[in-house]
Parts: C-alpha cells; sequence; structure tokens
C-alpha cells in the first residue's frame, strides 16, 4: 500500500489521469475483464478516485463560497436578482456537489460488492487449500512477467523449501540435475513456440530437498495467459510419489528377477531338449551315412539301397535344419522382451557366472570396459547367453592353465556399441573359419557346434552381428557389435 | 562274422529303438557291415516276439518311452538265456551308464554314434555270447554225464576228487579196496575222461558254474 500512496503523492498528474480514465470507463458503463489481476489491483485505482473527488468537491465548494461571499455582492446585493432563487453559480455548485455524491455512494456499493467477492475467492482458495492438502497435493503459480514463483504452505513443507525461495532459478538447483533437462522441456513444451492458451504438461521428476533425501514429485502444470496481455503464468499441482515410485521398482525389481531365473531355467531345459532333439537326426545321418561307405565297398552295388540310404540322409539333414530354425525362432519370440540396457553390465554379469570355471582352468581375465555407459535396447537374460557362449569358448580353447582372457567394450562408431572378447588359445583353424557360426560346425571332441550358432541368433536378433579373426600373435577375437540405443544417439 | 559257416547258428543283432528313422538306419548300417538284424520299435514287441535261444546281442536305446532300455536288460538278465547288451544313449548320463555296466552291459555308446564303434560293440558282444553259449553246452554236457553216475559213484567221485586214496575211501564206506576200484573205472568211462586230473577240471568247472549267476 505505501508504495502507492507514495506514487499517489509524486505523480499527481499520474493519479489523475487514472481517476479520470476510471470516471470515464464508470460513465460509459465499461468493464474491465474480471479477474484476479484485477482484484488485486482494485485497491489503489478506488483511493485514486476518493482522491479526485475529494478534489472536486474541494473545488466545487471553493467556487460557491466564494461566489457566496463575493465581496461586491455583499456590499451592494444585486438589483436584478434579488433573492437566492436566482443565484446561478450556487445552483450549479449544488448541482454538482449532488452529482459527486452520487458517483461516491455508487464507488461505495460497488467497492462493497467487489469486497464481498473478494472474500467470496479468499474462502474458496482456502477451501481449495485444504481440499489440495488432504490429497496431498501442493499448489504452485509461477508469473512468468515477475519471475516469482508462490507455493501453498503445503507444497512448501511437501518440498521442503522456506518461503525465501521464490525464484524459477533458486527451484531449479532443487531438481535432479539428470532431471533438469526433461522439467526445461516440458515447460518449454507446454508454453509452445509463442504462446498457446490452456497447454498442460505432466512430468515426474526428482527433486532434491535441502538436507533430504531425494524425492519423486509429480507435477501438473498449465499454462495461461494474464489479461490481454503477452504474459503468461504457469499454475498448477505438485504431489510427491517417492514411495509409490519406490514400491514400483521394487515391484519391478521382483518381477525381473524372477523372470531372470525361469528364463534362465528355460534356457537350461532348451539346451537339454534341443541335444537331444538333434541327436536323433544326427545319429541317423550318420547311420545312413556309414551304411552307404559300407554298400560303396561291396560287390556288387545294390544302388537301391543306396539310393535309399542318401535320401534318407537327406530328410534327415532336414530334420535337424528345422530343429536349428525352430530354435532360432524361439529366440526371436522371446526377444519380445526388450529394455535399455548397459552392456558393461552384461559383461559383468556373466564374467561372475563364469568365475567359478575361470578360477578352476586357471584362466586371467583382464576387462577393459568403456569409460562411459554403453546403452542399448536388448533382452538381458539373452545377451548374457551370448557372453557365456563367448567366454566358455575361449575358455575352451585355451587347454593349459595361464591363458588370458581379454574383455573389451567400446563405442563403436556413432550408431554402434562393439565387444571384443579374445583368448589366448589355438586359434580357429582356417578351414573352419568361414562356417563357425554354422550350426553343427565345431572343433571339439564333443561339442555339438550350437554355441556359436545360438550367440549369432541372439546377435542378429538384437540388430547386431558378430564375427571372428584370429590374433596376430596368439588365439583368436570374436567381435561383436549393436546398434546404440536410440536415444543415446546424441 | 568268420567261422560261421551253418546258417541257422549265425549271431544276431536285435536292435531296439522307438525312433523309426534311427531304427531303418541302423538296421542298413549293419546289414551293410553283414550283421542279420532284426529291428524292433519298442521293448515291449521285442520281448514278446524275438527267440530268446537264438544266438547274437541286443542293441538297446536306453531312453525309450514304455519300458526303457535299463529295464529291458533286466528282463533279458532274468530270462534262463541271458543275452548281452550294448547301450546307445542320447544324453551323456553317468549315473545310468554305471547302473548299465554294472549290470553286465558290453558297451555303452553315445549317439550320433560312430559306425565302427557299434560294429567292434557288437563283435564283442557276440565273442561273448558265443563262449557264454558253449560255457553253456559243455556245462550242460557235464550235467547230463554226471546225472547218469550212481549215487555210489557220486559219493567216489566226490572222494577222488578230493584227492583221497582208494584204501582211505573204501575205509570211509565201509567196503574194500577192489570195489571202489570198479566204481573209479565206471565214472572215468561215464564221465569220458583218461586222468583224474581231467576228472578234477570238470568237478571245479561244474562248482565255478553253479557259483557263478548266468548272465
Amino acid at each position: 500500500m505505501s508504495r502507492h500512496e507514495l506514487r499517489l503523492t509524486w505523480k499527481w498528474h499520474e493519479a489523475l489521469a487514472s481517476g479520470l480514465r476510471q470516471l470515464a470507463n464508470f460513465l460509459t458503463f465499461h468493464r474491465e475483464r474480471p479477474g484476479a489481476a484485477e482484484t488485486r489491483d482494485a485497491s489503489p485505482e478506488f483511493a485514486t478516485i476518493v482522491f479526485l473527488t475529494g478534489l472536486l468537491i474541494f473545488v466545487t465548494l471553493g467556487v460557491m463560497s466564494l461566489s457566496m461571499f463575493e465581496p461586491e455582492t455583499v456590499l451592494n446585493p444585486p438589483q436584478r436578482h434579488p433573492g437566492w432563487a436566482f443565484d446561478w453559480p450556487f445552483i450549479i455548485a449544488t448541482v454538482v456537489l449532488i452529482v459527486e455524491i452520487a458517483l461516491i455512494a455508487t464507488i461505495l456499493i460497488e467497492n462493497r460488492a467487489r469486497r464481498g467477492a473478494e472474500l467470496a475467492l479468499r474462502e474458496s482458495e482456502e477451501r481449495m487449500a485444504v481440499a489440495a492438502e488432504s490429497a496431498g497435493v501442493g499448489l504452485w503459480r509461477w508469473n512468468r512477467a515477475d519471475g516469482v514463483i508462490w507455493l501453498s504452505d503445503f507444497g512448501r513443507r511437501l518440498l521442503g523449501l522456506s518461503s525465501e525461495i521464490t525464484t524459477p532459478e533458486a527451484f531449479r538447483n532443487h531438481i535432479h540435475p539428470d532431471d533438469r533437462q526433461m522439467v526445461n522441456d516440458a515447460i518449454a513444451h507446454a508454453v509452445g513456440d509463442g504462446f498457446d492458451d490452456g497447454n498442460t504438461y505432466e512430468i515426474a521428476y526428482r527433486f532434491l530437498a535441502p538436507g533430504g533425501p531425494t524425492r519423486w514429485l509429480r507435477m501438473r502444470g498449465r499454462a495461461r495467459q494474464i489479461g490481454n496481455s503477452d504474459t503468461y503464468e504457469l499454475a498448477g499441482t505438485v504431489a510427491d510419489i517417492t514411495e509409490a515410485k519406490e514400491m514400483r521398482a521394487e515391484i519391478e525389481r521382483q518381477r525381473a528377477s524372477l523372470l531372470h531365473l525361469s528364463r534362465i531355467s528355460v534356457l537350461g531345459e532348451l539346451s537339454g531338449a534341443l541335444a537331444h532333439e538333434l541327436k536323433q537326426p544326427l545319429t541317423a545321418i550318420m547311420s545312413n551315412a556309414q551304411a552307404a561307405q559300407r554298400m560303396l565297398d561291396r560287390d556288387p552295388i545294390d544302388f537301391q539301397e543306396l539310393r535309399d540310404a542318401i535320401g534318407d540322409i537327406v530328410s534327415d539333414d532336414a530334420r535337424a535344419g528345422a530343429v536349428i530354425t525352430h530354435l532360432r525362432a524361439l529366440l526371436k519370440r522371446d526377444s519380445v522382451h526388450r529394455e535399455a540396457i548397459d552392456l558393461n553390465g552384461v559383461v559383468l554379469a556373466a564374467l561372475e557366472l563364469s568365475q567359478a570355471d575361470l578360477i578352476r582352468r586357471g584362466i586371467n581375465v583382464v576387462q577393459r570396459p568403456a569409460a562411459r555407459r554403453l546403452m542399448m535396447s536388448g533382452d538381458q537374460v539373452q545377451l548374457q547367453q551370448l557372453l557365456l557362449n563367448l567366454i566358455l569358448n575361449a575358455s575352451e580353447a585355451m587347454g593349459e592353465p595361464g591363458g588370458t582372457l581379454l574383455i573389451a567394450t567400446d563405442r563403436g562408431g556413432e550408431h554402434e556399441i562393439h565387444l571384443a572378447v579374445s583368448d589366448t588359445g589355438t586359434g580357429i583353424a582356417p578351414d573352419l573359419l568361414t562356417r563357425l557360426f554354422d550350426p553343427l560346425v565345431t572343433d571339439k571332441p564333443h561339442g555339438l557346434g550350437l554355441g556359436l550358432s545360438i550367440s549369432q541368433a541372439i546377435a542378429e536378433a538384437h540388430g547386431g552381428r558378430i564375427w571372428a579373426v584370429n590374433n596376430p600373435g596368439r588365439g583368436a577375437t570374436f567381435h561383436v557389435q549393436f546398434p546404440v540405443l536410440q536415444e543415446e544417439r546424441r | 562274422m568268420t567261422g560261421l559257416s551253418q546258417p541257422e547258428h549265425r549271431p544276431r543283432v536285435f536292435l531296439v529303438d522307438d525312433d523309426e528313422r534311427i531304427l531303418k538306419a541302423l538296421s542298413r548300417l549293419l546289414r551293410a557291415a553283414g550283421f542279420d538284424v532284426e529291428a524292433y520299435e519298442s521293448a515291449r514287441e521285442f520281448l514278446d516276439r524275438h527267440d530268446s535261444r537264438a544266438p547274437g546281442c541286443a542293441v538297446l536305446d536306453v531312453g525309450m518311452a514304455e519300458l526303457d532300455g535299463l529295464a529291458l536288460q533286466e528282463a533279458l538278465v532274468a530270462g534262463d538265456s541271458p543275452r548281452p547288451v550294448v547301450f546307445l544313449t542320447g544324453c551323456d548320463d553317468i549315473p545310468t551308464s554305471v547302473k548299465a555296466m554294472k549290470a553286465g552291459a558290453i558297451d555303452y555308446l553315445t549317439k550320433p554314434v560312430d559306425g565302427d564303434a557299434l560294429i567292434r560293440a557288437i563283435e564283442a558282444a557276440f565273442d561273448f555270447d558265443r563262449s557264454a553259449r558253449e560255457q553253456r553246452q559243455t556245462m550242460s554236457i557235464y550235467a547230463a554225464r554226471f546225472g547218469s553216475l550212481t549215487p555210489r559213484e557220486r559219493e567216489v567221485m566226490e572222494q577222488v576228487v578230493a584227492g583221497r586214496l582208494n584204501k582211505q575211501i573204501a575205509h570211509d564206506l565201509g567196503t574194500v579196496e577192489k570195489t571202489i576200484k570198479v566204481h573209479r573205472a565206471h565214472i572215468m568211462e561215464k564221465m569220458q575222461v583218461r586222468s583224474v586230473a581231467a576228472l578234477v577240471h570238470i568237478a571245479e568247472q561244474m562248482r565255478a558254474g553253479k557259483a557263478r549267476s548266468p548272465r
């Protein structure tokens, strides 16, 4: 209030102009748009009117007294105008006075009505605040023109912020650094390029309350134009969803570990069942082929029998192929479960699983992980399976203790992440190199030749590729490349 | 395959596997290798239909649905003319293989099985079967000869085999040395031996044959 009085005292011409405008508005029945902004501005305007009206009354009374007590008139009463009835200045002054009084009365009535409305508004606001508080929701308003953030008392308690913190910058400092950009983007989106009234937004972000733990907040907001001006404000609610978030995270963790266990066991059963399914056609193929060899040594050769044997070999081979195709389809269908995964985490998990085996074989493990996260979209269990296959392969290639297993990850380019598993073993025979990933190709006496084939299926199901090279010195290196997660491409 | 001139005594391979394609392929392989093969798709069919007296061996799949290889082996061992068994298995299961070998299996081969290894195992099984059959035949001859002895002669034979002198035997049985000599001559004739050493050998074999459980 004091600021306005000062303004009235020193800038009287402004007050006068304002008063005149108000008077003109009143006389022409002009109504400005009602709203919170005007309500707040009403009091100073009213003071201006009272001041101006007082001034006019004062001037009128002055004129009246001057005309009544004019020396000439007192000493020589005019002959032409005998009596009070024809004293024109007096009549004019009286009429003006009556108009002034009517004006003041009107203004007082209007002011009273406005006060009533204000009271009702305040009551409604209080009711709203109580309702919001019982719902655990804080209310906030951010005037973009003066940059002041208003927050309901409950909202302040919720965020653990004192009433001194009112600037957006101060608020922003309490938002978790990783979430600041997202909050900015959401607000910018709600506000739009220019300004679009009624844009709403809803975001969840982490908030670092001073001296307290990190809290998850859900903020709902709405951009709104202030009057006819170019400025706008954002207003909305804020709620603490930390508990719900934590609960959901816990449920997610339990679900994931359960899923992990069931998938591991499925993979185990799968390879057992697969081995059996494959051994049947393989046994038939082997026997038919060896039978054919023996038939060729006979004289005369029974061509019909030989033809039958070879025909059976072909159809059993197709049977084995179907088993592999089925496996690949299974892996692909299973890979619906995709999530953002850090490849470094997969490497660590796979090493943990194979640690006992590596120690038993006396293999040194050297890890060379990328310094930053290597995010990709994929299936944790399948990727672990791939890693396990490569680790097992490498450790089996190093027959004697003392070998070194090197696992390196890095960003293989702008759009790729890269994994390399190296061993110091015997290397890959040149004739095997080209068909290494074909099913049933193996150089191990008891191998089925499925590990690398499955690894390739997993890599391809993740949009990646796998290849192998012999090292310049000893051993071989298997490389796998995956596309980097879309969001990480910056 | 050698020395098997009489067709009716040629040993056979009794093949049992519930996978029809494997059965066909293995039969083809074994026939190409010169064996006589009888193929059965189930253990039950095999037990019902095969001639248990015919020489040969059984090649059994361990993992059969209805009656598995081990149960079939038990049934074969329990019979009066036990048959040597070669097992084929889809999975390398150590406890099962130990059980099978303890029950007298000739070999335990993992699928996909190598033809040469299978043929070697079958030949070993045939050898085993032949010697077991010869053994059983000899034993039945000995038993028949022994059966033709009178009770008195059997008593005398026991004493002779135990290495006792005629004089001692005569004294024990309450007779004269001359009578024992006559018994002894009859025993040598009926048992078709010329020396006491040969008689002792037969007696030992018969004793061992009784003690040994049939395979």
